[in-house]
Order: structure tokens, then C-alpha cells, then sequence
């Protein structure tokens, strides 16, 4: 009795990894399995920085420490001051340019935040997420 | 020799008892902050059932839009008191969850996280908030979703354009729900406009953006310059 | 003794025959009622399963507000719905890594789905109950230690459809399920036997 119930049990599991690894596959571009966001959302350093003209910096960052120091040419949105910040960051974008949104540790996924609503709210292509943040900014250029 | 024993075993005994230990009445707390809030502010309450004084080493916020307070820097046993989190809410919007770590001189349970969870309700729900056409484009009708928040009601929206490049019209599209089209009045020149929408009887605005941009830029092929290059300049108006 | 033995047959006959029938009544009724347990139950696991492979947020308002032609509309234009989330809710309960977390987030509903197609078909019954019940403890389990570890989990058994439930709902639900499903149990350990 016992062996039949397991027997069944294995066979339901079984079963059941069929569509689940069909969903996994039509979905592997949408969701990383290393990090909670997606692969085709990330950017590392290098790579942002192979886009030069084509991308925009925006430092996800609080006021005072974008002030204190940010990537040269990065404009500032953070959701302290969303709605005064958006319209001029929407100023200087223009379609084909690709937008790349960094904080730091200290600021608790505000990148991803950002990005999302960037995706979201004004319905941008082409977000992206510095892998790293501005540290990894900082270890690649200082 | 049983008498130093006894002793010995009684007094590790009562050093083990002896410990201290803060309670928290709860580690998480869920906020509903009105639509015109600026801040949520949560009252973590927290009581020494140790024998032994409790010392705060370091209360820290999970990022810089939460600040977190202690009364004191040091809770003796049977004393009460709370930490104070206090969240920024700027223009943020939806479920908002921030932590503040707690470190203690405890024993056990050094690290405690406690949790702000901040639903922050929204009148307006403005989808897409930026309508865009390349220069040359035709000059098609683009449309701006309106919805109104769950906790909120809201007959009629008044948009108005910051220049006179774009009109709009508002319709509405359902319960709740309203739909602004939006027109250039031609793609030739770069021109942009900031929407105002505001509810009827009500001081909260709501804005998007309605530009008319440049032609895509051309990519740039690898190797290119190596820093980013600073964003050109808008021209024609801007709001 | 003869006639004495002819008299008594016809009697033991009519009442071997009316006991035949009020056992089949009963009979009928016991399995029209696990029937319905079975469905029941197979019924919210399908649901549970759906709601985290589907977007049905939409469609669930529309059906509170009894909006049934909007409904219908939302039926035509469904999409799937982000992995990521339930593998998110998963997450914040904060027992298994990340990569495990999106694992899970692909597999449970279809072994829910399963499962309950299982219970409706009558088809490996047994093991299917045997995966809801563990499935359901385990949830339980998990869920009460979130919450005396003060984690905030959004995510029950219907994924984003039950993101605003409270803690002691989540519970009750959980609770009522798993009674369901111990009374399944049992219902099927009955039939056993009766078969034996």
C-alpha cells in the first residue's frame, strides 16, 4: 500500500516538471536564476560603458549623494522628488537611447525601483540596471 | 568540595537566567498613510525582560529615505521604551516596505530587523505619463490612461497643456477610469509640453509629458568613447 | 417444517432486498458527497495553481464587482503572468535561496493543477492526496514562521490574488484546506477497506 502511494505520488511529481520546464524555458529571459532581476535588466560596467552617445546615466541615488559625487553626465531621479525630476529627465531622452539607472548599497534597490517605474509609469524601453551600482562604477573608473 | 561545586554550578546557572533579553511588541507594522502624507512614522515598542541592561550598538535604517530613533542608548531590566522609524514618503507611490536593523549588546538575538510596510494610496493612476513622437512622425492621437485609485472617487479630470503644441481631450472610459487624447498639433519642430491633470475638487495634480523628440541617434559601434558622454541640450520649449 | 421454511423465505427476501436498497441510497449519497469534496477542493487548488501561472487580477475585480461582461472580455485577453512574483513571494519567506525560489515558483502550480485533475478524475488518487496534504502542512509551517520571524509575506495560496490577505486568514485558509483533505483521507481509506 505504501509503495503504491509513493509510486503515485512520484508519478504526479513527475508528470507535473513537463510544463513546468516548458514554462521555464519560454520564460528564461524574463526571470535570472542568480539575482531577483532579470538577466535582460542587468548591465555591468563595461558593458554600459561600450554604449557611450547611446546611453543615458541616471542616478537613482538621494539628493545629497548625487550631489556629493555621480557619473559624469548622469542626471538625478530619485523618487524623493519623482515628479520634479521625471519631466526633466524625459527632456533629454530620445527613442533608440538606452537608459541606465545605478544607486548605491546604501540606498536599497532604488535602481530598481527607478528602472521599474521608468518601465512602468513612462512605458521606456531599453532600462537598464547597473550591476554593481555606483561602487562598481567607482572600481572601474577611480 | 561539593559545597565550591554547588556553588560554582548555581552561580553559571544564574549567570545563564541572568540575561538580557528585549521583547519587541511587534517587528513589523503596516501603515496607511493618507494620500497627502509626507511621512509614515512607526513606533517600535520594545521591553527588557533580562536581568541585565540592554545596550544599543547601532540603529540603521535600510536606506536614506527611513530614519530610525532610539530614546535611549541603554534599557535597563524592566524597562519599556521604542524606536521610532520614521519614512520619507517624497513622491513615491504603492506598497513601500523599509527596514530598520537594530544591533544589541544581547547575548542571544544581537540583530533584530524590524519592518515598515507603507501602502501609500494614490488618487491617480497616469499610464503612460510621457506620450512622445519623433520628429516627421505622423501626427497621431496618443492616449493617456486614467485610472482613479480603489480608496478614492473621482467624477471628472481637468488636463490642461503648458503650450499650445498639444491638445488634448478628455473622455471618460468607465468607473474610475479616463482616457486623455493627446495631438500635436504638428511633428516638425522639438517641442515639449507638460500635462497638468487635477481632479475636480481637489488640490493634488497629477502631470505627464507630451514631447515631440529628435530622430533615433545612430548606435555607436564598440570601443567607442569610454566615458558617457554628457545629454545634449533640449531645444524649441520645453515646460 | 417445510411449509414453516417456505413461509419464511419470501420475508427474509423482501428485507434482503430493502436493505440492498437503503444501502445503495446511502452508498449513493456518501459518494455524491465525496464527489463533491473531491471537486471542491480540486476546484481551489486549480484556482490556486492558475491565478500564479495566469494574470487573472483583472478578471477576479471584474467578478467581485459582478461585472460579468467585462469578465468575459478579460477571458479573451488573458496573459500569462511574471514567474517572478510568486518566486518573489516564495523569497520573502526567506527558507530557501533564490534559485530554489524561482524552482518552486515554476513547478507548484502545475503540480497543484495536477494534482487536482488527479482528485477529479479519480486517477493516482492517493499520491495526488498525499502531495496536497504534505504541500498544504509545509505552507502552514512555513507561513507561521514567517510570521514569528516578523517577515513580511504577501504571497498565499493564490499567489497575487491573495497579496492582501492577513496572516490569520491565510492560516484559516490553509487550516480549512487541510481538514478538507484529512477527510478525503479518510474517505478514501473507507473505500478501501469496503473493497477489501
Amino acid at each position: 500500500m505504501k509503495f503504491l502511494l509513493a509510486r503515485q505520488a512520484a508519478v504526479v511529481a513527475a508528470l507535473a516538471l513537463l510544463p513546468a520546464a516548458g514554462e521555464a524555458i519560454y520564460f528564461r529571459d524574463k526571470i535570472s536564476w542568480r539575482s531577483a532581476i532579470a538577466p535582460s535588466e542587468m548591465v555591468t560596467v563595461e558593458h554600459a560603458r561600450e554604449w557611450g552617445d547611446t546611453a543615458i546615466w541616471v542616478d537613482a541615488r538621494p539628493d545629497d549623494e548625487f550631489a556629493n559625487d555621480h557619473v559624469p553626465g548622469a542626471i538625478s531621479l530619485n523618487e524623493d522628488r519623482w515628479n520634479e525630476l521625471l519631466p526633466q529627465f524625459l527632456a533629454v531622452w530620445a527613442p533608440g537611447k538606452k537608459i541606465i539607472v545605478y544607486c548605491s548599497s546604501l540606498s536599497c534597490n532604488a535602481s530598481r525601483e527607478v528602472a521599474r517605474r521608468l518601465r512602468k509609469e513612462a512605458q521606456l524601453s531599453d532600462v537598464f540596471v547597473l550591476e554593481g551600482g555606483w561602487e562598481a562604477w567607482l572600481k572601474k573608473n577611480r | 568540595m561539593k559545597t565550591p561545586i554547588f556553588a560554582f554550578t548555581l552561580s553559571m546557572i544564574m549567570c545563564l537566567g541572568a540575561r538580557a533579553e528585549l521583547k519587541w511588541e511587534q517587528t513589523m507594522i503596516e501603515l496607511h498613510p493618507a494620500a497627502n502624507d509626507k511621512q509614515a512614522i512607526g513606533h517600535f515598542k520594545y521591553e527588557n525582560t533580562g536581568k541585565t541592561p540592554v545596550h544599543f550598538k547601532s540603529v540603521h535604517a535600510s536606506c536614506g529615505c527611513t530614519t530610525a530613533q532610539s530614546q535611549k542608548e541603554e534599557v535597563p531590566p524592566g524597562d519599556k521604551g521604542e524606536i521610532t522609524a520614521t519614512f520619507n514618503i517624497g513622491d513615491r507611490t504603492g506598497t513601500q516596505v523599509k527596514t530598520v536593523t537594530v544591533e544589541t549588546d544581547e547575548a542571544t538575538n544581537q540583530k533584530t530587523v524590524l519592518t515598515l510596510k507603507a501602502e501609500i494610496p494614490q488618487q491617480l493612476e497616469v499610464t503612460p505619463n510621457f506620450v512622445f513622437w519623433k520628429q516627421g512622425d505622423k501626427a497621431d492621437t496618443k492616449t493617456i490612461n486614467v485610472k482613479v485609485g480603489k480608496d478614492f472617487t473621482v467624477k471628472h479630470i481637468k488636463v490642461t497643456s503648458s503650450t499650445p503644441d498639444f491638445q488634448t481631450k478628455v473622455e471618460e472610459a468607465g468607473k474610475g477610469e479616463f482616457k486623455i487624447d493627446v495631438k500635436p498639433q504638428d511633428t516638425n519642430k522639438v517641442v515639449a509640453s507638460m500635462l497638468t491633470i487635477q481632479p475636480e475638487d481637489s488640490q493634488k495634480v497629477f502631470y505627464a509629458t507630451a514631447r515631440i523628440t529628435n530622430a533615433p541617434t545612430a548606435p555607436v559601434a564598440p570601443g567607442g568613447p569610454t566615458a558617457p558622454a554628457r545629454p545634449t541640450a533640449p531645444t524649441g520649449q520645453t515646460h | 417444517m417445510n411449509e414453516t421454511s417456505n413461509v419464511q423465505r419470501p420475508t427474509l427476501n423482501v428485507e434482503s432486498s430493502a436493505s440492498v436498497t437503503t444501502s445503495t441510497i446511502k452508498n449513493q449519497k456518501s459518494y455524491i458527497f465525496w464527489r463533491i469534496l473531491d471537486f471542491v477542493l480540486a476546484g481551489i487548488f486549480i484556482f490556486a495553481g492558475l491565478s500564479k501561472i495566469l494574470d487573472l487580477d483583472r478578471l477576479i475585480a471584474d467578478l467581485q464587482q459582478l461585472q460579468f461582461a467585462s469578465a468575459l472580455a478579460d477571458l479573451r485577453n488573458l496573459s500569462l503572468a511574471s514567474p517572478a512574483e510568486f518566486a518573489s513571494g516564495i523569497d520573502n519567506f526567506k527558507i530557501v535561496p533564490w534559485p530554489i525560489s524561482v524552482a518552486l515558483a515554476f513547478y507548484l502550480p502545475w503540480l497543484e493543477i495536477l494534482c487536482a485533475l488527479a482528485l477529479v478524475f479519480r486517477f493516482l488518487y492517493r499520491g495526488a492526496l498525499a502531495i496536497l496534504s504534505a504541500s498544504i502542512v509545509v505552507f502552514t509551517l512555513a507561513t507561521i514562521a514567517a510570521k514569528v520571524r516578523g517577515l513580511d509575506i504577501t504571497c498565499g495560496c493564490f499567489g497575487h490574488a491573495s497579496q492582501h490577505w492577513s496572516f490569520p486568514a491565510h492560516l484559516a485558509t490553509n487550516l480549512a484546506i487541510l481538514t478538507g483533505l484529512v477527510v478525503l483521507w479518510f474517505g478514501a481509506a473507507a473505500r478501501e477497506r469496503r473493497a477489501d
